[in-house]
């Protein structure tokens, strides 16, 4: 038995680096151009395009840091995080006409077309830009944790850095091959997760005894009638996630790459069936730990995370658990190394983008991710915050950009909008950073700033 | 024969394996080494235990048997146990000892854990890197087959930037290429010219002669019909005045085909081009109103006089300007400019020159059109002789100078490239 604890990881982790080589080299082709590069050709099938939203969706906030904040907040994080997360499923399907209508190869240069102002191409790629360096910080550091649990590799540089074997390799194709590899990544994550619940919620002795277990030992977890301020942060949470999601252009560029319109509603159809299954999965997962390695968890922190999955899963389920918490960072990760890479050189780099042969511009966006992945990796090993709270930083951001410019009905005003969205960040800035607001606090009021600032803007523009 | 076996696969194939073969060698050398020497030690343990069994009684002598493990089994008695190494105690206990080569294995992978970890990610690296070399290799191979494809097709291939194609061997192959690509490019315009040269310079004859013998018929029909015009009843005065303007027509179309077959040389003089590009807007003004089309004209202001005959170049940008009017027919703006600049002259010497612009906002030109547009009797129009373009092509010729055009959706220019020097023209 012990040596099988000493040789799945080794072997989980190796099948899984393996798979991820073979099934992305074919991605990489002769005769690419931008358009392959960063958006497949508008050519993914729709079981693909289910895969990489799925698989992208999934984050290392997910796997990692939603059971983490369910051991401490229980069904209150549930309604935060999860409910959040899918509210922003639900208004998807009406941008995709509006997107597939346009031939923009990225989210920024869609927004400078709309509103006919190149200045909101430029802010936004420069938001996202920082947004994803630092939602990709997260990536790389709950992968560092897991490869350094799996593989019992002290957590350093050497364990983070193994993190190029995947990013840089699969994001080289671009996203043909992210596509690719993110068809592993999700399935992955959907046994992994589903395989690690059953085994635990099994351990405890079935559903029913892990419910009223629960109820005697935990019973603040489960208990609905939370303190009014709780329920009121749960609720700025859900709209902060939500709000993020919605907006966030990894999958409205999974939108556009998607074959036609009809595959982009399917996937997005389909998706949330999966991301239900992966949610229970790791609340049942969550539960069970709460249950049986509290001690450990109460001690904070991703590492005892980590140290609880060994101790609430035998060897096999737990490297394959750790396998899908990679599998979650690494597709994330390339997918936002892809576009911040694509936010630096097609959409901040005027020049690149119209002076440069194909192969050189090409070129230079492989060169920008791993540029960026270098500076992520850096950051990945500075004392930030927890990882939700960077990401509620991110996905805020991310929601100021994009949450009014993409779902806001235009009626015919398109002017003022740089204006309202500088000062809204602005704002959020003020907030969170002077007053040390928490993000999801600040995002209400900065969207609403934005809003009237735009339409104040815009009819002071209409005047003149 | 079968299949030919991909170079890339063959590539990934002989580095993986390569590297493979290396960390299984290394691996089983460092970890056998290791097994070898934990087993003697495990040996010599058991033996130094033995040799101090035999000066003790049994409650001692089970305690230093306890010590042999994990790394040894040890069982009470011998009955039933063959194979096992015998210990004995002072008073005649014994106990079987097996070696328990599970844990051996345990304790062997737990102190080579760093190894196997950088072996198989060392493994792995290399198997990526083999695939962006054989990737390195096999792109600009794969181009290259796609540009020959292309030009078996008839198309001209595309082979990227210079400088782009990897190794010196395939860098050097690609050069080889657009090499040959450019050479027969050449040899195909030269070819094009010459065939063109040769049609023009045979229909110039034919024409000529017919021009010729056409235009005195037309002369007396003229005559006549002015003479007629004095006796002819006012009914029949409509009637005569169309057969005047169609004899009048085909005068203008003979004058054209002689121009273009007969060219006289130019007569040199410095030309305002401004006065040129005014007299042309005033020729068009009223048709301009009618299209609705906007006239801009830009680079004028204190251009310098250009050497050439300036009717042939009011003729010249005439023609091009009607057939900027022509290509609007629902309005547009028509763009009329100039600049200064440099372009290539007879062998290929570099020489001062003047660059007149003709653009226009309409439907644009089909490519495949494009290479006979300044052929002879070449038109699209139902009403069109096809003679305009062609005679602006020979004037630019005749002024030292070429003509080019490039065209797209909603935008169509006209580029004539002058000498600007005298002695830089015929």
């Amino acid at each position: 038995m012990k040596l099988l604890g000493l040789l799945a990881p080794l072997g989980v982790f190796g099948a899984y680096t393996l798979a991820v080589i073979l099934l992305t080299g074919p991605g990489f082709v002769w005769n690419e151009n931008r358009r392959r590069f960063y958006l497949a050709g508008r050519g993914a099938g729709l079981w693909a395009s289910v895969a990489t939203f799925g698989a992208t969706w999934m984050s290392a906030a997910s796997l990692l840091g939603y059971p983490e904040s369910f051991f401490w907040d229980g069904m209150v994080a549930f309604g935060g995080a999860v409910n959040g997360w899918l509210l922003g499923l639900l208004p998807l399907p009406w941008i995709v006409a509006v997107l597939r209508r346009s031939r923009a190869l990225s989210l920024p240069e869609w927004i400078g077309k709309t509103f006919d102002d190149p200045r909101l191409r430029r802010l936004t790629a420069a938001a996202l830009l920082l947004a994803y360096v630092l939602y990709i910080l997260i990536q790389f550091r709950s992968f560092g944790g897991a490869v350094s649990h799996l593989l019992g590799i002290r957590y350093a540089v050497g364990a983070s850095a193994l993190v190029y074997l995947f990013v840089l390799y699969t994001t080289f194709g671009g996203m043909p091959s992210v596509i690719r590899s993110d068809v592993l990544n999700f399935w992955l994550i959907v046994v992994g997760v589903t395989v690690a619940a059953v085994v635990a919620v099994g351990r405890v002795g079935g559903v029913e005894v892990l419910v009223r277990r629960l109820a005697t030992e935990a019973p603040e977890l489960l208990n609905p009638a939370a303190p009014w301020e709780v329920l009121g942060g749960m609720a700025a949470m859900t709209l902060g996630w939500g709000l993020g999601v919605a907006a966030n252009p990894q999958y409205a560029v999974r939108i556009l790459s998607a074959r036609s319109p009809r595959v982009a509603l399917g996937m997005l159809a389909i998706v949330p069936f999966f991301l239900g299954v992966i949610y229970l999965g790791l609340t049942a997962f969550a539960a069970t730990g709460r249950l049986v390695a509290a001690p450990v968890l109460r001690q904070g922190g991703e590492a005892a995370f980590l140290h609880m999955v060994s101790m609430v899963l035998p060897p096999a389920p737990a490297s394959l658990f750790l396998v899908a918490l990679i599998a979650a960072a690494v597709s994330t990760a390339n997918s936002q190394l892809l576009l911040a890479a694509s936010s630096f050189c097609y959409d901040l780099m005027d020049r690149w983008r119209t002076t440069l042969p194909e192969d050189i511009f090409l070129f230079r966006n492989r060169l920008a991710v791993t540029v960026i992945a270098t500076l992520a990796l850096g950051g990945s090993l500075l004392p930030f915050p927890d990882i939700l709270t960077v990401g509620r930083f991110s996905w805020t951001v991310v929601a100021l950009c994009f949450f009014l410019p993409l779902f806001w009905p235009l009626s015919g005003r398109r002017q003022g909008l740089f204006e309202a969205m500088g000062l809204s960040l602005v704002l959020h800035g003020v907030l969170v950073f002077g007053l040390h607001l928490p993000p999801e606090g600040s995002l209400l009021p900065s969207l609403l700033l934005e809003r009237l600032s735009w339409r104040w803007f815009s009819r002071k523009g209409e005047e003149a | 024969m079968g299949r030919p076996r991909h170079m890339e696969s063959q590539i990934k194939a002989l580095v993986v394996a390569g590297v493979l073969l290396l960390t299984a060698v290394t691996l089983a050398v460092s970890i056998g080494q290791g097994f070898a020497l934990r087993w003697e030690e495990n040996r010599r343990w058991l033996y130094t235990v033995r040799s101090v069994l035999e000066a003790l009684d049994r409650p001692q002598a089970e305690i230093v048997v306890a010590m042999l493990r994990p790394a040894w089994r040890v069982f009470p008695g011998t009955a039933g146990r063959s194979g096992g190494e015998i210990l004995r105690s002072r008073d005649g206990e014994m106990w079987a000892a097996f070696p328990n080569d599970e844990v051996l294995w345990e304790e062997l992978l737990e102190s080579n854990r760093p190894l196997l970890v950088v072996a198989l990610v060392t493994l792995l690296l290399v198997l990526e890197i083999s695939i962006f070399w054989a990737y390195a290799i096999v792109r600009p191979l794969r181009r290259l087959a796609w540009a020959c494809r292309d030009m078996g097709s008839g198309r001209w291939p595309d082979l990227g930037p210079e400088g782009a194609s990897g190794t010196y061997e395939i860098a050097t192959l690609h050069e080889a290429f657009r090499h040959m690509v450019d050479r027969l490019q050449q040899w195909q315009r030269v070819e094009r010219q010459v065939g063109r040269m040769e049609r023009l310079a045979a229909l110039g004859q034919v024409v000529a002669g017919v021009a010729h013998e056409v235009r005195n018929p037309l002369a007396s029909l003229r005559i006549h019909l002015d003479l007629l015009e004095v006796d002819v009843l006012p009914a029949g005065q409509p009637s005569l005045r169309v057969l005047g303007d169609e004899v009048d027509r085909l005068n203008q179309i003979v004058s054209q085909l002689l121009a273009f077959s007969r060219p006289r040389p130019p007569i040199g003089g410095p030309v305002d081009l401004g006065e040129v590009v005014s007299w042309c807007h005033q020729m068009v003004r009223d048709r301009m109103s009618r299209q609705g089309v906007s006239w801009r004209e830009t680079g004028f202001d204190g251009a310098r006089p250009v050497p050439g005959d300036a009717a042939q170049l009011r003729q010249m940008l005439l023609n091009l300007v009607l057939n900027a009017l022509d290509a609007m027919p629902r309005g547009g703006e028509l763009h009329v400019g100039t600049r200064y600049g440099e372009d290539d002259g007879p062998g290929g010497v570099r020489r001062a020159a003047l660059f007149l612009s003709v653009e226009d906002s309409g439907e644009g030109i089909a490519s495949e059109l494009l290479p006979r547009l300044f052929d002879p009797f070449f038109t699209t129009r139902p009403e069109g002789t096809g003679l305009g373009l062609a005679l602006v092509h020979r004037i630019a010729e005749l002024h030292g100078g070429a003509v080019d055009v490039v065209s797209s959706p909603g935008r169509t220019i006209f580029t004539v490239t002058l000498p600007e020097r005298e002695g830089d023209a015929p």
